[in-house]
């Protein structure tokens, strides 16, 4: 019944909150239209970071109630946050070219997202190099618990103690009303997405299990 | 009954790596990026402070990276692993390896940083704080290590996965020690933060593994 609901809810949100930020959004002062890359980047970080930690609760879940779906969810949902990271690490380097000059800076978050991508890939060749099948979800769950111990201090900790290029960081990045406006509709859209994606893959992976 | 278990491990891993000659081994290595260090200054390549404690920590975390897995994969090689977990719970084992593990490497670093003191001439003053870092270091690269060789040996996943798996959730914490170890080379300010951040990476880890590696050997 939820998930109806969202199905219809997500075209809902997400085509008026793309017209908005594509075409009707204000005009930055000092960088002009290029900010409205924003409006894909922070949502797709934003659901990057919950595909972790769904994976971290999924993989919890797991291990302590011995339930095959809540590894699927765990899984799944580390794939939904890659790609997704990557969406995000794309959209920052477009932004980063025409802001700071250059696509790619070493900045604390681009090193920090850069290191989520290989931790999370690392995740999913773990899981597919493990030879014996009844351990693969288990090891691939305390896998996924340990990685998410490092998100607090990627995401948090790091450009904050570290001298960084990104807005909020340099005393910046004050967004009026009518970009908040449309960075909240693509931030509901995407997370609509996110949950109908992990549902959709989910039901898949049952659908294969029950084949087989 | 627990603690006796965890020393006779702790003991057995212990004599295991300092017999085996790991020791000498692993000091080579580190005397060779120091050498490097000194001679390319004297060839007029200057190297920074920020590239010696970047090859330092990198030398240390592949030393680290060895000792993990071949404490962890020995027992699953020579067949003694089953055994073992049929008598110890696996936090006992995880955690008299890792404490095997820290020791190792705390000695090795613990010669790194007396070597570093004379070599880039600082002042004795500075040697507590390198000590500390050093040991911190250690025992936080110690503790991850060990969590992902118990992963890696248990799942009979191919050695050569291991750097790749182990890498990308040791780099906050070398990062870390790399920008900690620069300020005490460059005899600046040190950043307790970051080392605060070091050591709670090291309890997390540690607890983690204490609290969920039992949930591997349920049901299997």
């Amino acid at each position: 019944m939820i998930l109806s609901i969202m199905r219809i809810m997500t075209p809902i949100v997400i085509i008026p909150s793309l017209f908005y930020c594509i075409l009707y959004s204000p005009v930055e002062k000092v960088i002009g239209i290029t900010y409205r890359s924003i409006f894909f980047h922070i949502p797709s970080a934003w659901i990057a970071v919950v595909a972790f930690a769904v994976s971290l609760v999924g993989s919890i879940l797991f291990l302590t109630k011995n339930d095959l779906k809540y590894d699927r969810f765990a899984h799944r949902s580390v794939e939904i946050g890659l790609l997704f990271s990557i969406i995000a690490t794309l959209t920052g380097s477009v932004f980063a070219y025409y802001t700071w000059g250059s696509a790619w800076n070493w900045d604390p978050r681009e090193t920090s997202i850069i290191i989520l991508i290989i931790m999370y890939a690392a995740y999913l060749l773990l899981r597919n190099s493990i030879s014996k099948p009844k351990l693969r979800p288990r090891i691939a769950a305390v896998y996924s618990i340990i990685a998410f111990l490092t998100v607090p201090f990627l995401v948090f900790i790091l450009p904050r103690v570290t001298s960084s290029l990104h807005p909020e960081s340099i005393g910046g990045g004050g967004l009026t009303g009518g970009m908040w406006i449309g960075l909240a509709g693509m931030l509901i859209g995407f997370t609509l997405i996110f949950i109908l994606l992990l549902d959709l893959a989910v039901r898949i992976d049952k659908g294969m299990e029950e084949k087989l | 009954m627990l603690w006796s278990n965890f020393k006779t491990l702790l003991v057995k891993d212990i004599k295991l790596l300092f017999k085996g000659g790991m020791l000498i081994g692993y000091a080579f290595g580190i005397v060779v990026v120091m050498c490097i260090s000194v001679a390319l200054p004297m060839s007029k390549i200057s190297v920074s402070e920020v590239t010696v404690s970047t090859l330092i920590w990198m030398v240390l975390f592949f030393s680290c990276s060895e000792v993990s897995q071949r404490i962890f994969l020995d027992e699953e090689t020579k067949k003694t692993a089953d055994l073992m977990r049929q008598l110890v719970p696996p936090s006992v084992i995880y955690l008299s390896k890792v404490s095997a593990n820290s020791i190792f490497i705390s000695v090795i670093s613990l010669g790194v940083s007396t070597l570093l003191v004379f070599w880039f001439k600082l002042s004795l003053t500075v040697l507590p704080v390198l000590f500390l870092v050093m040991v911190f270091g250690s025992f936080a690269l110690g503790i991850t290590q060990g969590i992902i060789s118990y992963l890696v040996a248990r799942g009979a996943a191919r050695g050569s996965v291991f750097p790749i798996v182990a890498l990308p959730i040791i780099l906050p914490v070398l990062i870390s020690l790399i920008n900690i170890t620069t300020q005490v080379l460059e005899s600046s300010p040190v950043s307790f933060t970051l080392l605060v951040v070091v050591l709670a990476q090291g309890f997390a880890v540690l607890i983690t593994g204490i609290l969920f590696l039992p949930y591997l050997e349920k049901g299997v």
